[in-house]
């Protein structure tokens, strides 16, 4: 299953029938279907813009934007904490992170959570990641930090 | 893509959409009125358009106002000059006893049509 998080905002992408249902009973995230994609289920109803002030699901906007959501999420300054079940600002994000070189891929133990600070002191933003359920790994591509 | 909200301008010129302002937005209008309109945001950046119909039709009420005063002051002037035509039949040289009168109503018509001239020039200044 692939998953990309751009800018805190999650997208799943299933490339077997099931690996979605399987991802969300062993790691009891629910995830949902949104327009052309899946996402975390907090994340369904993302607006298509936010005025300062105003409401960015949980969060209050701090910029008038219109855009997709992971541009509105970049725009706010946001990202998806997804052990919190809440949109927060990615600079509130303290949690560290491992992410090795693995070949031509990156390994981290489970799921990187965005604006996670791996050793170098990088901030992660967004990534591609490719998760086995055969081998119970993340492998991660493209990783990209603030 | 864009989107598109319901929005209102105040005579300052700041617009309001879902309770909040909108400081960013650009008002395309002279903004000097309170107004309803449409705000479309696109990225960064949004407009604030005004629905102008209350204007325009304003506008239409006092352009047709002018036409009914102009006719009746024109209509007026014949009434006028019927009444002198009428008193043209003699060696007199005598206005007719209306003639007096009739300025009057001229002169009123005239006063009635500077002030819609006023009430357009007020309107111009206010436009949304």
């Amino acid at each position: 299953m692939r998953i990309k998080c751009r800018h805190g905002y999650f997208i799943f992408e299933e490339t077997k029938v099931g690996q979605i249902s399987d991802f969300m009973s062993r790691f009891g995230f629910e995830i949902e279907s949104v327009g052309d994609h899946y996402t975390f289920a907090d994340l369904v109803d993302t607006p298509r813009h936010t005025i300062l002030g105003g409401p960015l699901l949980n969060f209050v906007a701090t910029k008038t934007f219109e855009g997709e959501p992971w541009e509105l999420f970049e725009a706010n300054g946001v990202v998806y904490d997804f052990n919190l079940g809440l949109v927060v600002p990615i600079a509130s994000v303290i949690q560290a992170t491992s992410i090795q070189l693995a070949g031509n891929r990156y390994v981290s133990p489970g799921l990187i959570l965005p604006g996670s600070v791996t050793v170098d002191g990088e901030r992660v933003m967004d990534y591609s990641a490719w998760y086995s359920r055969d081998t119970l790994r993340f492998l991660y591509s493209e990783v990209g930090f603030v | 893509m864009s989107e598109i909200l319901d929005a209102t301008c105040n005579a300052t010129g700041v617009v309001t959409a879902e309770g909040k302002p909108v400081t960013v937005a650009t008002v395309l209008s002279e903004g000097k009125q309170q107004s309803a309109g449409l705000l479309f945001i696109q990225g960064d950046k949004a407009w604030f358009i005004p629905s102008s119909a209350t204007d325009i039709k304003t506008t239409i009420e006092k352009l047709i106002s002018v036409i009914e005063k102009t006719a009746d002051s024109v209509t007026q002037i014949a009434t006028t000059l019927t009444s002198i035509g009428a008193g043209m039949t003699g060696p007199t040289t005598a206005p007719p006893p209306t003639l007096g009168a009739d300025v009057v109503t001229l002169n009123l018509k005239v006063t009635e049509l500077n002030a819609v001239k006023t009430e357009l020039t007020t309107l111009k200044g206010a436009l949304k």
